[in-house]
């Protein structure tokens, strides 16, 4: 499928602070996209740049075949074609649910503007609310007044800025997976920014990991938990412990738990590179390690989170290491308490060892 | 030890103690009848001047009915119209262009703008009369280029004259409001409107104007407000409305009725307005938004930068450099002809008496901040906003009902002296300050309530309870919670009231004892008289007080 947003080599810089550095990424027709990072690493102003609020000063913006701005072009947000959901929603105060729905359509005729407006309550399910004001809506139907009127003029590419971090975290999961019914059903492509990673993976068809103006990662959230290419993903998604491990051969590597066959290999670390004996970080996510009555291998508990069926426990291991494991909350045990555990990885991911 | 003591208020002191103790019930009553109180000096003089509409018409009142009035409603008609329409239009263009534009001097501007409110508008006005008179230095120019034939004299006596002046004067109500409302509304909703396919200008006028639509209407109320009270300025341009029709009728035809009659008119004008402002309040809060203010501005380029630079400075060029100007030229021109021992005793009677209207209005409004403290209900609220009511009377209007309600009190106090101890005891309270001080009591005392009020907030009652944990009550809870918290509220109510008594010039020069001239007092007579010049020199002193709040509102919204 053709691409409809491209960002080439875009760079920005404020009072010789870089907050965007050459960053590239290409979104396909329909796709929802997503840049997730925590706060200040410049992906609210990635948005802002696609959106025209912001000009950059170097690279290229590519909106549906034409380029919006460059170096020395720039396109006022007006003419973009583009609808942006705000993260405070931005609603106008002085119109009624019906009248912001409809600011965006001044074109259109009156019939063709009714007509619009009534599609798209019906389709965020404000229909009994059409007539209210703003201040009198509750926060999910706020957000929803936000979508609704950005989807209104049918623009090319939406853009979501922080859409969801306004509401309650029940609202906030059933709202993002409606969200995406709804931009999937209207064939929208959509490009969204978020700290949150569960939104993220809700909405987004593809997510890119951004730290520090830069995209660590583009990629699916499956391969984003199971394949980080780096040490910044690898931590920033999902919960996880590096342990220190030594390859025995080329398809496997010893740890103090066991050995683990086929890892997956990190950006930094290609197959063919490696030697045996050499040493190398590896990265066990909390579902690796399984509870094990009969196990030989006892490690302490050391701390204890209740996750509702499950239970994280953060275990220390004879020679000292950390690792954390979810465990099926049954296994009700104590701090300080010693349990059998038992590795039972698929695929582990494995790095370099991190120079310090 | 600490233990016990807490022990002790929790069971002893809860949320409402104060209506447990018996020794703090006798007390407390005086708190509790106090808002009544100060209302009821507030309603008397409404209520007398309200009904005297009633009052049959005498023969004065047919004269003024048949010759004046209908002039001087066109007249405030006419005037109400001009300003208010140029204070909106001037206001609102400037709030725009500093609140959301950057230009070179926009920093300066965004403060300068608010200094003409300095000089009150009267001042204003004379020396615009001035500047234009015979042998003023605009038609002496004139002369000097275009040979002694020439006679353009604009019409600036009368109507343009009074309407320019008061638009100057009052556009920066409007100003303040509106730029605060642009401000506070964010640039979040102008992308908004930009995303959906609007350009700037448009956004302009279909989401940021009809959002500040309430602050600016409001900022209209108020400016409305002060040109229906203005006596000064119309009288400097000789352009007869309510205000200097009342006067004329009381001084002039000494008809104190028919004065009343008029003041009454004029009273129903206010509460129209007063109501409309209190509604528009309320939309108020829902208007606003919830948009982080953004401090990035919009960069103007080229032309448009000078085009915005030319248009602040010519406004406050007009508006409040060339007026201080010409009264420091003359001024300096007047210093050693006309600065003499009465000079002096103008001064110290200002100062006199607004040092004690200050005193009297800032306890005024320390007892009603504490009563609403200590009484919450909504008859003391009521009660409280009646109190505060008084800003909106017209000077000219309050002069009249104080002046009769304290008649009426001191001829029933004559005739009970008379009864009692057969002897005549005279006038007690006419011809002394004290009418003038209770006018200015119910006109300021809103002015003066505000800001203690506003302080009051911050002392939570979590604070009080935090202190009473400490050991803290009575007067040492006043003196080192309460009172290091409210200074600065009061130390701003002190100096609004005390510059805005300096300014006052209706009730001062109707209800002052005889001989008894202010500096405002002597702006009238010397400008009724043509004396631009000479009135430079009082006139001074009042713009240089003036700038005193000017400098603490610029401190705040820097803040």
């Amino acid at each position: 499928m053709e691409s409809l947003l491209k960002l080439d080599q875009i760079h920005q810089s404020y009072q010789h602070q870089e907050i965007i550095k050459h960053l590239t990424l290409e979104l396909r027709k329909g796709e929802i996209g997503c840049l997730l990072g925590p706060s200040g690493c410049g992906k609210t102003t990635v948005l802002r740049c696609i959106a025209g609020f912001e000009s950059i000063s170097s690279g290229e913006i590519t909106i549906n075949g034409k380029v919006v701005c460059n170096a020395d072009f720039y396109l006022p947000p007006e003419h973009r074609k583009i609808g942006m959901v705000f993260q405070d929603y931005a609603l106008f105060p002085h119109l009624n649910v019906s009248d912001n729905i409809g600011f965006g359509l001044q074109r259109r005729t009156k019939a063709e503007r009714t007509r619009r407006i009534d599609e798209l309550i019906a389709i965020v399910g404000l229909v009994e609310a059409s007539d209210r004001y703003p201040h009198e809506l509750s926060g999910g139907q706020q957000q929803r007044v936000a979508l609704a009127r950005a989807l209104a003029p049918q623009p090319d590419l939406l853009l979501l800025d922080e859409p969801f971090s306004n509401l309650d975290i029940s609202l906030r999961e059933r709202l993002s997976l409606e969200v995406r019914d709804i931009l999937k059903d209207q064939h929208t492509t959509a490009i969204l920014v978020t700290h949150d990673q569960t939104e993220a993976f809700s909405v987004a068809d593809v997510i890119g990991v951004m730290y520090q103006g830069e995209i660590m990662q583009w990629d699916t959230a499956y391969n984003l938990y199971h394949h980080p290419t780096n040490r910044f993903v690898a931590q920033f998604i999902g919960q996880g412990t590096f342990v220190p491990g030594r390859f025995i051969s080329s398809k496997k590597v010893q740890i103090a738990l066991g050995i683990l066959e086929n890892p997956y290999y990190s950006e930094h670390l290609k197959q063919s590179e490696n030697t045996i004996d050499e040493a190398v970080d590896v990265l066990l996510r909390p579902d690796d390690i399984v509870y094990s009555e009969t196990s030989t291998l006892q490690a302490l508990v050391i701390n204890k989170a209740f996750r509702g069926a499950n239970i994280l426990y953060t275990l220390k291991l004879s020679d000292g290491q950390t690792v954390l494991s979810l465990i099926p909350s049954h296994h009700n045990h104590s701090v300080g308490e010693n349990i059998g555990i038992q590795l039972a990885a698929d695929h582990v991911v494995v790095f370099n060892k991190e120079k310090t | 030890m600490n233990d016990k003591q807490s022990d002790n208020l929790g069971t002893k002191l809860p949320a409402n103690h104060l209506h447990q103790s018996p020794k703090l019930r006798n007390r407390i009553s005086f708190w509790r009848l106090a808002p009544f109180f100060v209302a009821s000096i507030v309603l008397i003089p409404i209520i007398v001047v309200t009904f005297s509409i009633f009052t049959p018409a005498d023969d004065i009142w047919h004269h003024l009915v048949e010759t004046t009035l209908p002039s001087v409603l066109l007249n405030t008609f006419w005037l109400c119209l001009g300003v208010v329409l140029g204070a909106i239009i001037l206001g609102t263009s400037l709030a725009w262009l500093t609140a959301i534009y950057d230009f070179p001097g926009r920093k300066f501007f965004s403060w300068a703008l608010l200094l003409p409110m300095a000089i009150p508008a009267y001042v204003t006005a004379f020396v615009v009369l001035g500047l234009f008179d015979y042998t003023g230095p605009i038609q002496t120019h004139f002369r000097v280029w275009f040979g002694s034939e020439f006679n353009w004299i604009p019409d600036f006596y009368g109507r343009s004259g009074a309407i320019l002046v008061m638009i100057l004067a009052f556009y920066p109500y409007i100003y303040l409001l509106a730029r605060n409302a642009f401000i506070t509304q964010g640039k979040r909703l102008l992308e908004a409107a930009q995303s959906l396919g609007l350009s700037r200008k448009q956004g302009f006028f279909k989401v940021a104007l009809p959002m500040a639509r309430p602050w600016i209407v409001g900022g209209a109320m108020l400016t409305l407000m002060e040109t229906l009270a203005d006596f000064g300025t119309v009288s400097v341009f000789n352009y007869d409305t309510f205000t200097t029709a009342i006067y004329k009728a009381w001084f002039s035809l000494f008809s104190l009725s028919a004065a009343s009659q008029l003041a009454s008119l004029l009273i129903i004008l206010v509460f129209v307005i007063i109501v409309i402002e209190q509604q528009l309040r309320a939309r108020m809060r829902f208007a606003e938004s919830k948009s982080s203010r953004t401090t990035y501005r919009i960069r103007l380029k080229g032309w448009e930068c000078l085009v915005a630079s030319m248009y602040a400075s010519l406004t406050l060029l007009i508006a409040f450099i060339l007026p201080c100007s010409q009264l420091l030229i003359w001024a300096i021109d007047e210093i050693n002809k006309n600065l003499d021992s009465r000079y002096v005793e103008f001064l110290i009677h200002s100062l006199t008496l607004s040092t004690i209207a200050t005193l009297l209005i800032g306890s005024v409004a320390i007892l009603l901040v504490y009563a609403t403290r200590l009484y919450s209900d909504s008859v003391t609220h009521i009660a409280v906003r009646i109190a505060t009511l008084g800003y909106a009377l017209p000077g000219a209007v309050l002069a009249v009902g104080i002046f009769v309600s304290l008649a009426w009190i001191d001829t029933q106090f004559n005739q009970l002296i008379l009864m009692l101890f057969e002897f005549e005891s005279g006038f007690l309270i006419q011809g002394t300050i004290v009418a003038m001080l209770v006018a200015y009591l119910v006109r300021f005392l809103a002015v003066g309530h505000y800001p203690i009020d506003s302080a009051m907030q911050r002392v939570t009652r979590s604070i009080d309870e935090a202190a009473r944990g400490f050991g803290l009550t009575g007067w040492s809870l006043l003196s080192r919670i309460h009172l290091p918290i409210l200074s600065s509220g009061i130390f701003t109510a002190a100096t609004l009231v005390f510059v805005d008594v300096m300014k006052e010039m209706p009730i001062t020069l109707m209800t002052r004892p005889f001989g008894w001239d202010t500096l405002a007092i002597r702006i009238f007579t010397l400008t009724s008289e043509g004396a631009w010049t000479q009135a430079a020199l009082p006139a001074i002193a009042l713009v240089l007080a003036g700038l005193i709040p000017i400098i603490l509102l610029m401190r705040q919204t820097e803040q």
